[in-house]
């Protein structure tokens, strides 16, 4: 087997999960190529530190947000679409209801905690993570071309962050005022 | 040569008789000069322990009145719950580490302390009853900006709105913008004195969330700004200052307006006038013989003790009246 063929298997020989005649061909490589041996020792390193990885209540209001970002990525000018000719209109359509399905699958992937890839960046939104906390290789290394390769699985309404994460500095504070009470009721 | 100086100063127009709108710009400026160094910008820090391994850390962001220039400052006390540390920036740069002095989750008013001497406080005397429409200034710090400035009108008074789940009554309403960061911030009169304290901001935003393609025929949003009025502050901070907490006296009602005094709505549990044997649909008439037929007079009277004291109310329960002496108590800590 050569250094290609073996590092397409790394990332699963690193999770166990390659078949018996994969690992006996990885086995064999590795000890007469030092490169793959690193990249070995770096998904080893990475997998580790993805099993520090702890779920945390998601803050109040992210996933409205997360709605506001993606519906504003959807329509963006709506003066425009408004002055287009059908075959837009039908392309808006298309790209609506893809959205809609894609939005329906990832919120019952999410409901099933379906395996997330760690190819998926994991950006919290509570708080960005700290830069020593940072996995080296980052995440074009952990992916490799395997989606099944590492997994971690996430409760909805829930996100895995490192220890020690910090909110961008700064969060500024007025408060909203959720209701005018037109009463003339007082407490003393 | 002054002859020749007379001529080149008129033809630059330095003769030229300054207009209303100029004038009014340069009073408006010198409001905001005069009051900016009264205007702190307040940062909190927190530590949220998500996890056995895990710990969230932030601050918050926001403004604060140099009250008295021996180092009291008052702000906004929604911001503080579960601080950790406080920092306190001088409009002339300084950061002073801030000590809580007390809070009072009634008014959400704060009072914190520095260690400082030659603060810049502002002006309180002398402030009176704004009617609606006179002009206010206000300083914050939005979005961290130090000494954001912005000019509106007094929208109106004795408003009352829920912020957090909690009842916050005789708000003054205010036509001003207001940012994130300038909570606490200050709002002034004309004359640069102090008129409330920002405080929350109103906006029906339900509509928009759900239906954004209404937004083209929809009148632009705008927000409602919310102050706690100076005479609601003075009266906490200068308690606060006295006793190192927020002291009010407390009968343990709600109560309305009804003609001729003010009704019961509920009773509290334990309270002074669960004692003394008040119930749902009473009137509260009278104060030691005084007729008095306004809530908000009833409840300057009864907030106005430093200590517990014995007074004669008159009530009116099922067309009757009768009088009964009760113990007006201290409100027991609230948070």
């Amino acid at each position: 087997m050569n250094c290609e063929e073996t590092r397409d298997l790394l990332p699963l020989y690193a999770g166990g999960e390659v078949e018996a005649n994969e690992r006996l061909a990885v086995e064999a490589h590795l000890p007469l190529c030092s490169e793959c041996s690193r990249e070995l020792d770096q998904y080893r390193d990475a997998r580790g530190r993805l099993g520090e990885l702890r779920e945390v209540p998601m803050a109040p209001g992210v996933e409205a947000e997360i709605w506001r970002n993606v519906r504003d990525e959807l329509f963006p000018r709506r003066r425009r679409v408004r002055q287009l000719d059908w075959a837009v209109r039908y392309a808006a359509v298309l790209v609506i209801g893809l959205a809609a399905g894609y939005a329906t699958v990832s919120w019952v992937g999410g409901k099933r905690s379906a395996p997330a890839t760690a190819r998926i960046p994991v950006p919290s939104p509570v708080g960005s993570i700290g830069g020593n906390d940072r996995i080296p290789g980052d995440a074009g290394l952990i992916g490799s071309g395997r989606e099944r390769t590492w997994s971690f699985s996430g409760e909805p309404g829930h996100r895995s962050v490192l220890p020690r994460a910090t909110l961008p500095d700064g969060t500024h504070y007025l408060p909203r005022a959720e209701a005018l009470l037109t009463s003339t009721e007082r407490e003393f | 040569m002054f002859a020749l100086a007379m001529v080149l100063s008129l033809a630059h127009g330095d003769f030229q008789e300054e207009s209303l709108l100029e004038r009014w710009e340069r009073e408006v400026s010198s409001v905001v000069q005069k009051v900016r160094p009264s205007v702190v910008s307040i940062r909190a820090r927190f530590t949220a322990r998500a996890d056995r391994d895990v710990e969230l850390r932030r601050t918050l962001q926001f403004s604060g009145i140099i009250y008295r220039k021996d180092g009291y400052v008052v702000t906004d006390a929604g911001a503080l719950e579960g601080a950790e540390g406080l920092e306190v920036t001088t409009w002339d740069g300084r950061t002073l580490e801030g000590k809580l002095v007390a809070q009072d989750g009634k008014t959400g008013i704060a009072l914190l302390r520095v260690s400082a001497t030659d603060l810049t406080a502002v002006e309180t005397v002398g402030g009176k009853d704004l009617p609606a429409g006179s002009l206010v200034v206000s300083v914050g710090n939005s979005f961290g900006l130090a000494g954001s400035a912005s000019v509106g009108t007094l929208g109106g008074s004795d408003r009352s709105i829920r912020v957090g789940g909690r009842r916050f009554d005789r708000m003054i309403q205010l036509a001003i913008p207001a940012n994130p960061g300038d909570c606490g911030g200050l709002v002034a009169d004309a004359r640069g004195r102090l008129v409330g304290i920002l405080h929350s901001v109103y906006s029906d935003e339900s509509e928009s969330e759900w239906f954004p393609f209404l937004g083209r025929n929809s009148a632009p949003r705008t927000s409602l700004v919310f102050a706690t009025p100076m005479e609601t502050v003075r009266f906490v901070t200068d308690r606060m200052i006295r006793h190192g907490r927020m002291v009010r006296g407390w009968l343990g009602v709600s109560v309305r307006a009804v003609e001729g005094g003010a009704e019961v709505l509920r009773v509290e549990v334990g309270s002074p006038a669960r004692r003394a044997g008040f119930r749902k649909g009473d009137v509260l008439l009278a104060w030691d013989g005084e007729a008095i037929g306004d809530v908000d007079a009833w409840q300057r009277k009864i907030e106005g003790f430093e200590e517990p004291r014995t007074v004669r109310l008159t009530v009116r329960r099922e067309g009757a009246q009768r009088d009964c002496d009760v113990r007006i108590e201290l409100e027991p800590g609230r948070k």
